[in-house]
């Protein structure tokens, strides 16, 4: 396997719900994408796309999808990941009073399962392949 | 106009009760000022005054902080307080927590004036200058006559209401918390000017001062883990039974050298953690959660790694200083280093 | 190449019979006619139109784009190039402007991304779109109408409309109240024209990450754009238009692109103290392998032409920072001095990291900002928009938009306050 995908964002499973390599979590936070990539990250996967894309804070975004490229035959660290990774569960110290997942409008949390769908669409489809046909 | 009504937090030393065997003694208070606090009248120049003094043990306050707060705070208000100075704690590690921390709860709880005076080097310094306006003192008593005059003026100034300036304008340390302002400029046109004193080599001041950088480049991975000598150290504060080196459970100013020699298990026997920073609970009932030493002995045998090297150091890892921690890491390193051994393992809470 | 900015100064707005500008410098709009026009794109369900004066107690949100009236009126090219105009290159000849007004879209595209403008009161003064005589637009989409469609729809409706104005009011005689001149000799010649001065370009970063989060160049998608050369004078005219509404603060609103002051504070100073050598414009892919292949060539550009110092400037928060580091220490590896311009999110007690990338190299940082500082919005005579989306405009928090219809808000909701071109006063300092 060459690229993975992991991710909370239930929209994935439109098209990618056959594909091994995209796996979707189930009920997960946006926090626990990080931990799962942090966990490739330290075994020498590396990330295809900065993790803090879309313009919030990963603290006001209820999803998160990374695209994770596997180690190479040389193995080791991918110091420019871990860096990511760090800089990024950096940017995860919210705000008691920022929205809660539980607590979005459904219209907010679907705008943002789209949105997330949009911004990390072309990195999937590069990396992991097309997908199914809807 | 009556003064300003003032109350100043002491440690046991400061407040004449005595040294480091005091240092367990629980909050007091007296009448007015007490040692230091004396040379404070003068500064104050009759707009405050000094209505009395708490004192608390440095050991006591490290090992209670929640409830010493409290204590603190209690004997605070009863002295119905304006305002309060604690210290200055010039480089004393745990009473520049303390004076922080109870500066910090003043503020929080109390809702009035407080400020401390530190070294810069002192751990309150980091812990704490977000949320408490610190004066940067010498690191030794004899700047009590710089520190005084400099923490009087902040006081009073904060006493009387007025927002406090940037920490340069003010002099007090820098908090790192940016706020917004109105240049005369706009952005682009401050953008192209600072370029062109950059380019002529004329002084410029960036308005973001990037992060300080203090990496240490990574080793290379080894190469022969199984013929490797590897060290297995400690800040969790796993110590002797008894800490014989008294390593103090917070802003350590030492570590121990010991031996694993002839010992297969950190077992609650021979060890105890001295870290004041978590619950003991787990830790004293068997130490090897946060020293391995029982895993590091089964790999040895296994062959998994060459030899488990017989010294370890130990210290404390809860509001230590940078500065401390760079001399015991430089320390450790070179003694390691001119023994052979190959690699670290360094645990840690 | 060189343009003319024919600009006439608007002192005011209302409906009219007529779209002109009247001797007072009143611009009339004659809303039927604009109407009708905005109409022809059938993707819209229904178009609304409003005024908001500077110093009204009126409020406009959420805000999608401001766009200033420009048309072409001698010289090849056409406004918005590639957009609402034909794709032959623009900037040079002459061009009128309505300084003054702007036309400000509004959709429920999502509901939180898009921003407020307050017309008075204590926000006004973060916004540079309280001193504009505004005409709102406000798009209802078809039923079920999709998405990518409907942001383009209402993308080109800003254009269509800031083109109409100025067009109907040149058309209708409006004079001129001054007129700038702007004008860059080619590369050859100003690599030797002034031999003595510090040649300085600007590394201009657009957004393009994805649907809402896009620019527009000559109307590709600068998302497909190897770093590349424009002219100065195109954007005038409208070459980079924007297709990024995230977020409200730092987004560069099509007005900016077309004000952009970067590139005025480097012509005011070009040939006195600097020599202006071009401008290069390069993304801020999510992608990786993308940073490094538009930083790597962006700065191989600049080397290619010479320059001693890079003004960067970048648009948006996370990993655009890493475009903006990347460029800053590549460029000074290669021996260009660089100064970037940010904004910052420092969080709302301002002791957070506030960029989410840093490097010692970057020692000379404009700051536009902190963009997490709280501010307090009062109620309002007139919303002109939908304020049931304050809650969940980034910057917003639940309970944000109170009864009483004001409102607790991160400045990062308010339209363009920490623009990242340097556009205005506002800045940040440590305490």
């Amino acid at each position: 396997m060459r690229s993975v995908c992991v991710t909370n964002n239930p929209l994935w499973r439109d098209g990618y719900g056959e594909t091994e390599a995209v796996r979707v979590m189930e009920e997960a936070a946006a926090a626990d994408v990080f931990i799962a990539a942090r966990d490739l990250v330290h075994k020498g996967w590396r990330f295809a796309g900065h993790p803090l894309y879309g313009n919030f804070s990963p603290t006001r975004h209820p999803y998160r999808t990374l695209v994770l490229i596997a180690p190479g035959e040389a193995g080791g660290l991918d110091m420019e990941s871990l860096a990511l990774l760090e800089q990024a569960l950096e940017a995860c110290r919210g705000d008691a009073r920022d929205i809660a997942a539980g607590e979005m409008p459904a219209r907010m949390k679907s705008d943002f399962a789209m949105l997330d769908r949009s911004l990390m669409e072309e990195i999937v489809k590069r990396y992991i392949g097309r997908g199914g046909s809807l | 106009m009556k003064p300003y009504r003032i109350v100043h937090y002491l440690n046991q030393f400061f407040g004449g009760v005595g040294g480091e065997e005091k240092a367990d003694i629980k909050p007091e208070s007296r009448e007015g000022a007490v040692g230091p606090g004396v040379a404070f009248k003068a500064a104050l120049k009759g707009e405050a005054e000094i209505v009395g003094t708490v004192i608390c043990g440095d050991g006591y306050f490290a090992e209670n902080m929640e409830k010493a707060t409290g204590e603190i705070l209690a004997l605070i208000a009863a002295f119905k307080a304006d305002a309060v100075i604690t210290g200055p704690a010039f480089n004393a590690g745990r009473y520049g927590a303390a004076c922080g921390a109870v500066a910090d709860a003043v503020r929080a709880k109390l809702d009035l004036p407080a400020l401390s005076g530190m070294y810069e080097e002192n751990p309150g310094v980091d812990l704490y200058r977000k949320s408490v306006v610190i004066v940067p003192t010498s690191d030794n008593a004899r700047g009590i006559k710089d520190a005084v005059p400099a923490m009087s003026r902040l006081i009073l100034k904060m006493l009387s209401g007025e927002t406090l300036g940037s920490a340069a304008e003010e002099g007090y340390m820098e908090r790192g918390i940016r706020v917004n302002c109105f240049h005369h400029r706009p952005g682009a046109e401050r953008a192209v000017e600072m370029l062109l004193s950059k380019l002529r080599g004329e002084p410029f001041a960036t308005e973001y001062p990037m992060p300080n950088f203090d990496r240490v480049p990574i080793a290379p991975a080894l190469k022969d883990i199984k013929n490797a000598t590897i060290a297995l150290l400690t800040d969790g504060g796993i110590v002797p039974k008894g800490n014989p080196d008294r390593i103090e459970s917070s802003s350590a100013t030492r570590y121990g050298t010991y031996s694993f020699a002839g010992i297969d298990s950190a077992t609650d026997k021979l060890y105890a953690t001295a870290h004041g920073g978590y619950d003991p609970t787990y830790a004293n009932h068997d130490p090897n959660r946060v020293l391995p030493l029982d895993v590091m002995r089964d790999l040895e045998r296994e062959g998994a790694f060459g030899k488990l090297y017989e010294t370890w150091y130990s210290t404390v890892g809860n509001g230590t200083s940078v500065a401390m921690a760079r001399k015991f890491g430089e320390e450790m390193g070179q003694a390691l280093k001119a023994a052979g051994v190959d690699a670290v393992i360094l645990t840690s809470t | 190449m060189k343009l003319e900015l024919h600009k006439a100064r608007v002192r005011g707005i209302q409906w009219g019979g007529k779209t002109a500008l009247g001797g007072n410098r009143v611009l009339q709009v004659n809303r039927a006619e604009l109407m009708e026009l905005l109409a022809e794109d059938g993707r819209f369900a229904s178009i609304d139109m409003d005024i908001a004066r500077p110093g009204e107690s009126v409020r406009i949100v959420p805000v999608k784009d401001v766009i200033e009236p420009r048309c072409k009126i001698e010289g090849s090219g056409e406004m918005f190039p590639g957009m609402v105009g034909d794709v032959e290159s623009a900037g040079e000849g002459k061009t009128f402007v309505l300084e003054g007004a702007a036309v400000v879209t509004c959709g429920k595209i999502v509901g939180f991304q898009e921003g407020i403008i307050d017309m008075s009161g204590n926000a006004a003064e973060y916004t540079p779109f309280s001193c504009t005589y505004n005409l709102a637009l406000i798009f209802q989409p078809t039923e079920g109408l999709e998405i990518y469609e409907y942001e383009q729809a209402c993308r080109l409706a800003g254009l269509k409309a800031a083109l109409y104005l100025a067009r109907k009011a040149h058309e209708a005689g409006a004079g001129a109240d001054n007129v700038e001149t702007y004008e860059l000799p080619s590369m050859t010649e100003s690599f030797t024209k002034f031999p003595n001065l510090p040649k300085v370009a600007y590394l201009y970063q657009l957004q393009t990450q994805g649907l809402l989060h896009d620019s527009y160049v000559y109307g590709l998608d600068a998302k497909r754009l190897l770093s590349t050369l424009i002219h100065p004078n195109e954007t005038m005219d409208g070459a980079i238009v924007s297709g990024n509404c995230v977020s409200a603060c730092d987004k560069n609103s099509t007005f900016v692109h077309q004000n952009n002051p970067v590139i005025k504070a480097l012509y005011a100073r070009h040939g006195v103290d600097v020599n202006f050598v071009g401008v290069i414009l390069t993304n801020e892919n999510v992608t990786l392998a993308d940073k490094r292949r538009s930083s790597a060539y962006a700065v191989k550009l600049a080397s290619m032409l010479g320059v001693e110092g890079l003004v960067i400037s970048e648009e948006g928060f996370g990993n655009p920072d890493a475009d903006l580091i990347m460029n800053c220490r590549r460029a000074e590896s290669a021996g260009i001095r660089t100064v970037l311009i940010t904004d910052e999110f420092a969080g709302r007690d301002g002791a957070s990291q506030s960029l989410a990338d840093a490097t010692p190299e970057a020692d000379a940082v404009v700051s536009t900002g902190n963009a997490n500082m709280m501010i307090e919005l009062p109620p309002v005579e007139r919303v002109i928009g939908y304020t049931d989306y304050v809650d969940v405009i980034a910057g917003g928090f639940s309970g944000s938009l109170r009864e009483d219809g004001s409102i607790e808000v991160e400045l990062q909701a308010i339209t363009g306050a920490t623009c990242e071109l340097g556009f205005n006063r506002t800045g940040a300092k440590t305490l």
